[in-house]
């Protein structure tokens, strides 16, 4: 808040004032005596030749404060040349140089031209003749004269007085990186929700519990299969020829039986997880 | 006991009580009612001298023939006794109180002689008594059918009186032997008048009736009291409110709209005629100029014979609401009242201007520091500036308060309740009802929010500026007392106490501040942390609603519901005078700043100034 002397302020108020309507003590004046003129009544106008007694040279009556009548105080009449009666006063010093030149009094002596603007204009262009000056340096020490002045100087003065905080701009808002915090952290919460919300999903689709009757049935179903094998295995020939067909499809049997009986043990465990493809 | 602070001035008159306004028979004094005191005032010097006794509002003033006697009824509360006080003129004193009437006496008259007086109750009583004044006893009443509104005595015996009223106009006859009032109906005929006043001829003859019909009643009182004509030809509008005989036997008529019509006494009709401002409540006729007081609190001295009127002074009618100096002269008040503004030179009791907003209530009013602006908060929520000589709008802050319809959290004002300016002018404060403060800055050419500050619960009633304008104090109904920095627009400190505080002051060093409000104490504060140093309790009575400390820190004045203006030392809490004189809640007290007076403004609608010396 400003502060400083009421007087001097606009405070959106007129021209008007409480103070105007004091009423003001009505002084009485004494009245003066009636004015009268120092100078006789009779005195002629201002300049004025009227009713003047001439000769030579007409006198001009109350000129210039001079209240005196010309027809008897001297006018018109006593004007005469310097040095017609006792020669020049004695303090007129007439110096012989200068006397008067060749039209000096009918022509204007001739002044040198100077622009109104002369302060601010350019300086003149230099002349052709003109030379620069040359080899002009300085001794000063810039290096010591910088630290004295840095020494020698004054705090910079700090800002005066709290600074309006309610006029801020970004005033009754949330900071900005409070928001892009926030904002990020939101990101990354979705992004983990969406990972898990897939992941989910998927073993939700494809992993299911394989019941026992199933289980069951798979397994009968498999011991079956063995048995045909078997008996077909136990009915091979004893003697059977060893060439290569026969020892081939001896070989695929035992595997596949095998194959059979890793299968039944993996069914056997006890919680049986399948995916449904 | 304390000292009687001394009056220098008084500002007021209650226009509305019918017939209030009497002259003295000498010429000298003017007797008028002022909310619940009576007001006797010198006609040349403006001297006022006060009859206190009244415990409600004056209803109806009377006064004897040769002058020595003054009654005065008054209305009260419900359930309780009005009481009739009979005055003596020459002591100033009361001589008798006399109680009888239920809730409101309504009007009263003395007989010839000056032994007697009767008074007429008002709608819950409807009793008429007449009194013997030597003893102050009732001699005998009777009832009323109607509700009576005017009584006078005849001139020449003291034994026949008439009341008119509401469709009744009778003529009672009074037997002291057998103290009994026995009643003559007047004969009206078709007629259906409500009578407001009364005028009994010299002769005792005829009597003139002023009717709310606008029409005067010309009425034989002589048997069998039969009803003559009427008069004037065109009736005045608004209601006859005032009649009165003057010596020549003319009658002269006080209309509502304000109008003074002289008729002629044998056929009513009308000579001439004035207008004067509010209706015409009382007429009392002296030599050759007779006083008019109207409903708007005016009174006139109005020629007889040319019948002009030249004011003669005029005041506020209804509740002020708040006064305020200038800071550099302490003959310029400015007074605000419901509908205006009232700047006053009280060297001289003299009204400069009048500021009219209508319909609306101004609720505070201060000058601003240069005393180039007169700035005021009203009852619709804005702030407006005027000029101080001109009375011109400066400019106006729409919706500086909220008003929502008239609801209000406390307080019985609505809109902008409290203004204060900074000291350099450039920043106004204003507290509303809806207990916000807010700070404008003012330019000559725009006012504009700089900042709204809501920590309030409550009506702000008060607002006080530190002299450098680093902060502000805020007072308010929710019982605390805020403490504003204004530079950043933040609450900086705060007081609290279980009171509506109603002001709060800065002493002159701003080291403490002093409260007042409705828990009828005051209470000294640190300005600086805030602790309470000193509770005085002011009175058993009433809430303390006014408060202001002297330029020099040495004194401060307090004023309220108990109706007394006390002066208080500050260093030793003590009062050392009271002023007596206020006939309601006082509701502003300010001093002067030169500190030779202490003005002080009343629900009553008047304004008193005191003389305070530093001694």
């Amino acid at each position: 808040m400003k502060s400083g002397n009421y007087y001097y302020n606009n405070d959106g108020d007129s021209e008007e004032s409480v103070y105007n309507l004091i009423e003001k003590p009505v002084t009485h004046t004494e009245k003066t005596t009636m004015y009268r003129s120092k100078y006789p009544s009779d005195t002629p106008p201002t300049s004025s030749t009227f009713g003047l007694k001439n000769t030579s040279k007409p006198g001009v009556a109350n000129l210039a404060g001079q209240f005196i009548h010309p027809d008897f105080d001297g006018g018109g009449h006593t004007i005469q040349k310097e040095c017609a009666t006792m020669g020049r006063t004695t303090k007129h010093h007439i110096n012989p140089m200068n006397y008067t030149k060749k039209s000096e009094k009918s022509m204007p002596q001739p002044q040198r031209f100077t622009y109104s603007d002369e302060e601010i204009r350019k300086p003149k262009v230099p002349l052709r003749n003109d030379k620069p000056i040359m080899g002009l340096t300085t001794d000063k020490n810039f290096i010591v004269s910088n630290a004295v002045e840095n020494i020698l100087s004054q705090p910079k003065s700090l800002q005066k007085g709290e600074p309006n905080w309610l006029a801020k701009s970004e005033f009754g808002k949330s900071p900005a990186y409070l928001s892009k915090i926030k904002q990020e952290i939101m990101d990354e919460y979705e992004y983990i929700q969406e990972m898990q919300d897939h992941q989910h999903n998927r073993g939700n689709k494809e992993m299911r519990a394989l019941s026992d009757k199933d289980r069951d049935a798979l397994i009968e179903q498999l011991k079956d299969k063995w048995a045909t094998l078997q008996k077909k295995y136990q009915g091979i020939s004893f003697s059977m020829p060893t060439d290569k067909v026969h020892v081939q499809r001896k070989e695929a049997l035992e595997a596949e039986m095998d194959k059979i009986e890793k299968d039944i043990e993996k069914l056997s465990r006890r919680h049986i997880f399948v995916v449904d493809e | 006991m304390s000292q009687k602070l001394e009056l220098s001035t008084v500002i007021g008159f209650g226009g509305q009580v019918p017939s209030g306004m009497h002259l003295h028979p000498s010429g000298s004094h003017l007797i008028y009612p002022l909310g619940s005191t009576m007001v006797i005032r010198e006609v040349k010097s403006n001297k006022c001298q006060f009859l206190h006794g009244h415990n409600g509002a004056i209803t109806c003033v009377a006064m004897s023939n040769s002058g020595r006697y003054i009654a005065s009824g008054n209305s009260t509360h419900m359930g309780f006794k009005a009481d009739v006080i009979l005055w003596d003129f020459k002591t100033k004193t009361m001589v008798h109180r006399m109680s009888l009437h239920k809730v409101k006496v309504q009007c009263l008259s003395f007989s010839n002689d000056e032994k007697y007086l009767v008074s007429v109750g008002g709608q819950d009583d409807n009793n008429v008594t007449v009194w013997d004044l030597e003893v102050g006893k009732p001699i005998c009443g009777a009832e009323l059918s109607q509700l009576g509104l005017c009584a006078t005595f005849f001139n020449h015996t003291n034994s026949l009186l008439v009341i008119g009223g509401k469709y009744l106009l009778k003529v009672w006859e009074v037997n002291f032997q057998d103290r009994k009032l026995t009643p003559h109906d007047c004969r009206l005929g078709q007629l259906k008048r409500v009578i407001t006043s009364v005028a009994m001829d010299r002769d005792d003859k005829a009597l003139y009736c002023g009717t709310t019909s606008g029409d005067v009643l010309y009425v034989q009182m002589t048997e069998p009291y039969n009803f003559k004509f009427s008069g004037p030809h065109a009736k005045i509008s608004q209601g006859v409110l005032s009649v009165a005989i003057s010596s020549d036997r003319n009658v002269m008529v006080g209309g509502g709209d304000g109008s003074v019509t002289l008729l002629k006494f044998d056929d009513l009709s009308k000579i001439k005629g004035t207008k004067l401002m509010g209706a015409v409540t009382s007429l009392s006729l002296g030599g050759d100029t007779f006083f008019c007081g109207t409903s708007q609190s005016v009174m006139y001295s109005v020629n007889r014979s040319s019948l002009s009127a030249s004011l003669l002074s005029t005041c506020h009618s209804e509740r002020i609401n708040d006064v305020s100096y200038p800071r550099e002269t302490s003959d310029i008040i400015v007074t605000c009242s419901v509908n205006d503004i009232r700047l006053w030179n009280i060297a001289q009791s003299k009204e400069l201007l009048r500021i009219q907003v209508p319909n609306l209530e101004c609720n505070c009013v201060c000058f601003s520091p240069s005393g180039k602006a007169i700035v005021s908060g009203w009852s619709d929520g804005k702030i407006r500036a005027f000029g101080p000589q001109t009375g011109k709008l400066l400019y106006v802050i729409n919706d500086a308060h909220k008003i929502i319809g008239d609801k209000k959290i406390s307080g019985k004002l609505v809109g902008v309740t409290a203004l204060a300016m900074t000291n350099d002018g450039s920043f106004i404060i204003s507290g509303g009802s809806d207990g916000q403060a807010r700070v404008w800055s003012i330019t000559k050419d725009n006012q504009k929010l700089a900042a709204s500050m809501k920590e309030h619960k409550a009506t702000i009633n008060c607002i006080v500026v530190k002299k450098d304008n680093s902060e502000c104090v805020t007072a308010s109904d929710d019982g605390s007392c805020i403490i504003w920095n204004l530079q950043r627009y933040a609450r900086q400190n705060i007081m609290y106490a279980q009171t509506y505080f109603k002001q709060v002051a800065y002493l002159n060093d701003e080291s403490q501040l002093l409260t007042c409000g409705s828990d009828k104490q005051i209470t000294y504060w640190d300005a600086f942390d805030c602790n309470a140093i000193r509770e005085l309790p002011e009175s058993e009575t009433g809430e303390i609603h006014a408060l202001d400390i002297s330029p020099s820190g040495e004194y401060f004045v307090t004023a309220g519901l108990a109706k007394n203006v006390h002066l208080w030392h500050y260093d030793q809490g003590e009062i050392i005078k009271t002023g007596q004189g206020h006939s309601g809640n006082v509701t502003k007290i300010r001093f002067s700043p030169d500190s030779k007076f202490i003005a002080s403004v009343g629900d009553e609608g008047g304004i008193f100034i005191w003389k305070h010396s530093a001694k």
